[in-house]
């Protein structure tokens, strides 16, 4: 229960830094994904479960500040993050067991590539059907950039999560629980 | 850690897979029903309206105040050199403007005699702040601090300065959320001021991200009368655009393969990479 307040919680901060501060801090219109982090570190830190209800909040709440869908018929497009942003906390989920505190490399690796892997399927989804054909531009100048530049918010990121998460095992005595 | 201490919790606990794929089930059902009805915005809209807005509100008032503040800083010494040049131009401009009064008050007799009544000083307007941005780097959109109490609706067109911002796509009770006209998936119905040669303005990220520039295409100039630097504004057969909004000026022009109409890029009125206050006109164009 209490972990549940505090997902909730962390959830909630981190959008309103992704929506409200980090407008202020883009480096040439780009974005780092703060929510992308959460999800995927939750993923990896405490399996596919919370992983997935971890990507599964965020995506919702992105996905209500979007404007993909805003053309095409009467309201917004609901579900569409969400699906993805779950799908991205599942996966990190399955990396638990290779997983280990102490080691910064496959952390940063796993966002990376869930950075690049949510913004390839976005690319595919809402500009290669609308026949946005440049692949290569929207790689060089949109996907690529935002993946070094949440990699950078990551370092600062990540250590917080993991406290976070160190903080709840101590608090739950047993340990394994968070690990299930 | 001990077995025997440790109660045994009977508690139901689903396995990731089969919640992985009931949400996902759930996600696709969403997706199927708002991208042809609004089912969820009135809840949602509430929602959102109560819990994420006034942290949002407070949020974008301190960062606003900080970014200000360090561009003030950064730019104090170039402000002091400026201000000399300034203050010689405010006098020049000062004799000018004595003359342009007097213009302005023989313009507007003669607009009074002819019911021209019509630029867009006269709309109704509301100033909102912007609150908060899109969360991904795809389209360009934010969310205002103005709703549908305050009368703004579906729709309403969204300026800053002068210029054209976007439009409101959506609305909830005290915050609404604009689409940029630079945004991928938005097209406005535009017209050239001198020649009235209507065009269409497309939102399109890659010339956005390069080099600021809005892509315009279906113009039909055969004349080449369109030149660089032509002012674009909205075109009175829009059908969501009030007419005679300034959108930019033209700065690129080619001719399209098919050779008939021309296509290129114009300069946006707006400096939409730092948005801060923006005005929402609170009219709608009448269609009917």
């Amino acid at each position: 229960m209490k972990k549940a307040i505090v997902m909730t919680l962390l959830i909630f901060l981190c959008f309103l830094l992704q929506t409200g501060v980090f407008q202020w801090i883009s480096f040439g219109g780009i974005m780092p994904n703060l929510l992308l982090i959460l999800t995927a570190s939750f993923g990896f830190m405490c399996g596919e479960k919370t992983g997935l209800l971890t990507g599964f909040a965020c995506g919702f709440l992105a996905d209500i500040y979007s404007a993909y869908g805003a053309g095409t018929g009467t309201g917004d497009l609901i579900g569409f993050y969400a699906l993805l942003y779950m799908l991205i906390g599942y996966y990190n989920g399955k990396f638990t067991r290779l997983f280990y505190p102490e080691d910064l490399k496959l952390p940063l690796a796993l966002i990376a590539a869930s950075d690049v892997s949510l913004n390839l399927v976005c690319y595919c989804v809402m500009f290669l059907l609308r026949a946005r054909l440049r692949a290569g531009y929207y790689f060089l100048h949109i996907i690529l950039p935002e993946a070094v530049y949440t990699l950078i918010i990551a370092f600062l990121a990540y250590p917080l999560f993991l406290a976070v998460v160190k903080r709840q095992n101590r608090a739950e005595r047993g340990g394994n629980e968070t690990f299930d | 850690m001990s077995p025997v201490i440790r109660k045994k919790r009977k508690k139901f606990h689903i396995p990731a897979k089969y919640l992985l794929i009931v949400l996902s089930g759930l996600c696709v059902l969403m997706m199927l029903f708002t991208f042809r009805t609004n089912l969820f915005e009135g809840p949602l809209k509430t929602a959102v309206g109560y819990v994420a807005v006034p942290f949002q509100r407070g949020i974008a008032q301190i960062g606003g105040r900080l970014f200000q503040r360090s561009r003030e800083l950064g730019q104090l010494k170039d402000v002091l050199a400026r201000n000399q040049q300034l203050q010689a131009q405010v006098d020049a401009l000062t004799i000018e403007n004595n003359q342009l009064m007097q213009e302005q008050y023989e313009l507007n007799n003669l607009r009074t005699l002819f019911e021209l009544d019509q630029t867009y000083s006269d709309y109704e307007k509301t100033g909102a702040r912007v609150i908060a941005s899109d969360t991904e780097n795809w389209f360009y959109s934010f969310t205002i601090d103005k709703g549908e109490e305050d009368g703004i609706s579906v729709d309403c067109n969204v300026m800053a300065g002068s210029g054209l911002v976007g439009r409101v796509v959506s609305v909830g009770p005290h915050f609404s959320k604009v689409q940029a006209i630079i945004s991928d998936t938005s097209n406005v119905s535009a017209t050239v001021l001198a020649t009235s040669e209507n065009l269409i303005v497309e939102g399109d990220l890659i010339s956005v991200t390069s080099d600021g520039m809005i892509r315009f295409s279906q113009l039909s100039d055969q004349e080449n009368r369109v030149t660089p630097g032509d002012k674009v504004v909205t075109s009175s057969i829009s059908d969501k655009y009030l007419p005679g909004i300034l959108i930019g000026y033209i700065h690129s022009i080619n001719t399209s393969p098919d050779n008939l109409t021309k296509s290129g890029y114009l300069t946006p009125a707006v400096d939409f990479s730092h948005l801060e206050e923006v005005l929402v006109i609170t009219e709608l164009k009448k269609t009917e």
